[in-house]
């Protein structure tokens, strides 16, 4: 199985190459995100934020020339969550600072029992340092408002052995100061793929 | 009582092996000599290679763990133990699309939210339990983000960069094997 994704993964990449070398290597970079047709429209989702700063957001970039990362979460996910914010991390620590200064991270938390603005001001905190703002609701309906625009879903439910089992859609929304979704990170994403990505699409909201 | 019995068993699986090796006779003695001692003696033995857990985030008392696993025959990984004072329960765990975790998972209902159901939506993950994870002989398993892992609740204290701790991996065949892992912000 992990052999044939291999050599699928080397076919792509072959054909990528022969394709970059067959042009010059003058075309434009390809976008690994995924752009929608029509793209999803986000700008009216409003949630309290409970980290670094208190109320009202306004699920949008700040600036025109600004991007918002969103992705809908929770802190006791030991896999999914970690392992896309260590590549965003990555991917942001990468670029220069001017660009990486127009990029704000959003983090919905899907599980609002367990992730108080406490809790998770210190996983942001400790994820990015700033740039980041924390969204909580404990109202399932306004969470579940918020999800829709995005098509994302979510659930918390109990075992009959009494474990808190949580699902999320792991994939990572870049948002314009519209509201628009530019592009979607599907599960995984590479650090490398996230920061050519962010570039470019800093370079098209400048 | 069932983690006496389940030794008992690896005990009767390893000696019916040893057995069945000795009984095949001097035959293949060329091909096995080459092999390390335990090869040699007949018992499956399990390579662990990239063994990394991720560093905890400030406020979370989950983690988890990643290596990749190489056994000498057919073998299956049956379950995981760390010491007390690293964490109170480790699990081997797969994260799937909520789809297939479905079947295999009995779920309350009391906070359940509606699914979206249209198509061109990305599938919601989740994570299960899993009872074996098959290592068929000579094939690298990858424990790996996004896929198979080994789960640890309530850390007796958050996973520092650089700390190393062991993790007894369980296996039908070859029994306990303690493997060190390193604890990193990312895959090695």
């Amino acid at each position: 199985m992990f052999d044939t994704e291999d050599m699928r993964r080397s076919v792509v990449a072959l054909a990528l190459l022969l394709a970059l070398t067959a042009c010059g290597g003058s075309e434009p970079r390809t976008l690994t995100g995924i752009k929608r047709e029509p793209a999803l429209q986000v700008g009216a989702v409003t949630l309290p934020e409970v980290a670094p700063a208190t109320g009202d957001f306004v699920m949008k970039a700040a600036a025109p020339d600004e991007l918002l990362v969103t992705y809908f979460g929770y802190t006791n996910c030991p896999d999914l969550c970690p392992s896309t914010f260590a590549a965003l991390r990555k991917a942001v620590d990468s670029l220069d600072d001017d660009l990486a200064e127009r990029i704000s991270i959003a983090f919905v938390t899907v599980d609002p029992e367990r992730d108080t603005g406490e809790v998770l001001g210190g996983y942001l905190d400790s994820f990015f340092g700033d740039g980041w703002h924390a969204l909580r609701t404990t109202d399932p309906a306004a969470l579940q408002a918020a999800q829709d625009p995005f098509l994302v879903t979510s659930s918390v439910e109990t075992t009959f052995d009494g474990r808190i089992a949580v699902s999320h859609t792991a994939t990572t929304y870049i948002v314009d100061s519209d509201g628009t979704v530019v592009a979607e990170w599907g599960y995984p994403t590479t650090a490398e793929d996230m920061s050519g990505d962010l570039a470019q699409l800093l370079k098209e909201a400048s | 009582m069932t983690r006496t019995r389940s030794t008992i068993l690896r005990a009767v699986g390893v000696f019916a092996l040893v057995g069945l090796a000795v009984g095949c006779g001097s035959d293949s003695e060329e091909e096995t000599s080459s092999s390390g001692p335990a090869a040699a003696s007949g018992a499956v033995t399990v390579e662990a290679t990239g063994a990394w857990a991720r560093t905890s985030p400030m406020n979370v008392d989950t983690g988890a763990a990643y290596v990749v696993l190489t056994a000498s025959a057919d073998d299956a990984l049956l379950g995981a133990e760390v010491a007390a004072s690293i964490a109170a329960v480790t699990e081997v765990h797969e994260t799937v699309a909520v789809d297939d975790a479905e079947a295999g998972m009995d779920m309350g209902s009391d906070t359940t939210m509606a699914m979206d159901t249209d198509m061109s939506a990305p599938m919601a993950m989740t994570m299960r339990p899993i009872d074996r994870l098959e290592l068929p002989a000579g094939e690298a398993v990858a424990l790996e983000p996004g896929g198979y892992h080994i789960m640890m609740m309530e850390l007796a204290a958050p996973l520092e960069l650089g700390q190393t701790f062991t993790i007894e991996l369980i296996f039908e065949q070859a029994g306990t094997v303690p493997v060190t892992f390193e604890v990193r912000d990312d895959a090695p």
